[in-house]
């Protein structure tokens, strides 16, 4: 076995242990840096979003560097090669060409849901694309460049997966997203603001749709997806959550938790986990996830306290633990000591990351990165 | 390596698409020529699934 294969043979059990509660030789890491480290690369967005074999580079270059176990994105999270070919979309590059505005949008109105409840497809295709692509009318030669950027995307994808794996030897977060409907809603065909009224004004058309929506764009696909080879994954599928944070707990468990739950009691039959990247907290909704055996998900958290939320998820693996404040404005030491009282008190079943999606300069410092993953390497648990 | 995804055809450039279903969707999906004919209908909809759900 070579030196290569000896790494993925010990990042795969350092995964495995920590979401099954085994004890780890040291701290398994995940990078949850996304536009920092082309800053920290030293170029402008726009220098490096539009270029992949810049972003190869940049990756190539922060790998090495940093030398994180696992990484949640390769570079692609703000693919605006395909936004420009669609005519911009919601995003844009800030004025000091060193992070990227998303601006809320409104791709569906009230009163078509039942429209998306007939015919998914078809609604996407009738009325949300020609949304996207914000003009009267689109030719053929418009869908020609969108595919061509698509298949670019992919193709940059497909070689950096291969690369992480069989030349940096580390993993992925996941093999497929899968995308819940209340998140679609919420983040892309309603927005946050039009989406929180219709859970008051709409909900029961809301639902309708989300059944409709789930079965079509994630149910079909589920068991295939947990039963695919999932070398270098941390687990199987990832699922994303932001739209939890406008819902009170009954909301969650009506708009939310059903369709996380088929997730989840899908990952227990396969005996394989799920990757929960949970935005804002989740601490008032502890009590769904406390009865599913250990070795079904990991929870990313990023503003909750992950003592706190040990506490009420005994069963559990947690990943996050170093807050974005203090990795951007305090000392190597001050960031070791923080990560060193985490990896004290969680023990087994912990991930090391940051809690935050790095992404502004004042996000991290390098040499806080450097030391803790240093640490981590050296903290057995 | 090369991330460049050059096999990219597509029918008639100039012609104005049409937005109906699923005359329209057909229409467009029978003109993506670089993909085998039993698979257009699919990279489509996972087209524009994926347009509508990117951030």
């Amino acid at each position: 076995m070579n030196d290569n294969n000896t790494l993925l043979q010990e990042r795969t059990e350092l995964f495995d242990n920590a979401l099954n509660f085994r004890p780890n030789k040291r701290i398994p890491t995940m990078s949850n840096i996304f536009t920092w480290k082309f800053l920290d690369a030293g170029f402008k967005l726009s220098e490096v979003l539009y270029d992949y074999d810049k972003i190869d580079k940049v990756m190539d270059d922060f790998i090495e560097t940093y030398q994180y176990d696992g990484y949640l994105d390769l570079g692609t999270r703000n693919p605006l090669r395909i936004f420009r070919a669609v005519g911009g979309g919601f995003h844009k590059i800030g004025k000091t060409d060193d992070f990227i505005e998303v601006q809320d949008h409104v791709l569906m109105e009230r009163n078509e849901y039942k429209e998306l409840t007939r015919n998914p497809i078809a609604f996407y295709w009738s009325k949300v694309f020609p949304r996207i692509l914000n003009k009267p009318e689109a030719t053929m030669g418009d869908i020609e460049n969108i595919a061509k950027e698509i298949g670019d995307l992919f193709q940059y994808t497909i070689n950096s997966r291969n690369k992480l794996l069989n030349t940096h030897q580390a993993f992925a977060t996941s093999n497929g997203n899968a995308m819940l409907p209340f998140e679609t809603i919420f983040n892309f065909l309603r927005g946050i603001k039009e989406s929180s009224l219709d859970v008051r004004k709409c909900k029961s058309e809301m639902k309708e749709a989300m059944d409709v929506m789930f079965e079509t764009e994630i149910g079909e696909t589920l068991d295939a997806t947990f039963e695919a080879d999932a070398t270098g994954c941390v687990a199987p599928v990832m699922v994303a959550l932001l739209g939890h944070s406008v819902l009170s707990v009954q909301q969650f468990e009506e708009l939310e938790w059903p369709y996380l739950k088929k997730v989840l009691d899908t990952a227990v039959k396969h005996k394989k986990p799920v990757y929960i990247f949970c935005e804002s907290t989740m601490l008032r909704f502890a009590e769904f996830f406390q009865d599913y055996p250990k070795g079904t998900m990991v929870i990313h958290l990023e503003q909750d306290d992950i003592l706190e939320i040990r506490k009420k998820l005994p069963n559990v693996a947690l990943c996050g633990g170093m807050p974005a404040d203090l990795l951007g404005h305090g000392t190597p030491e001050q960031c070791v000591d923080h990560a060193r009282k985490i990896a004290d008190s969680l023990g087994e079943g912990f991930i090391l990351s940051q809690q935050k999606m790095i992404s502004f300069r004042n996000d991290a410092k390098r040499e806080n990165l450097i030391a803790v993953n240093e640490f981590a390497k050296n903290y057995s648990c | 390596m090369d991330n460049k995804n050059n096999d990219i055809r597509i029918l008639k450039s100039e012609d104005t698409v049409s937005f109906t279903y699923p005359e329209g969707f057909k229409e467009v999906a029978n003109s993506l020529l670089f993909l085998p004919e039993n698979e257009r209908e699919q990279f489509l909809t996972s087209m524009i699934v994926m347009l509508a759900q990117l951030s």
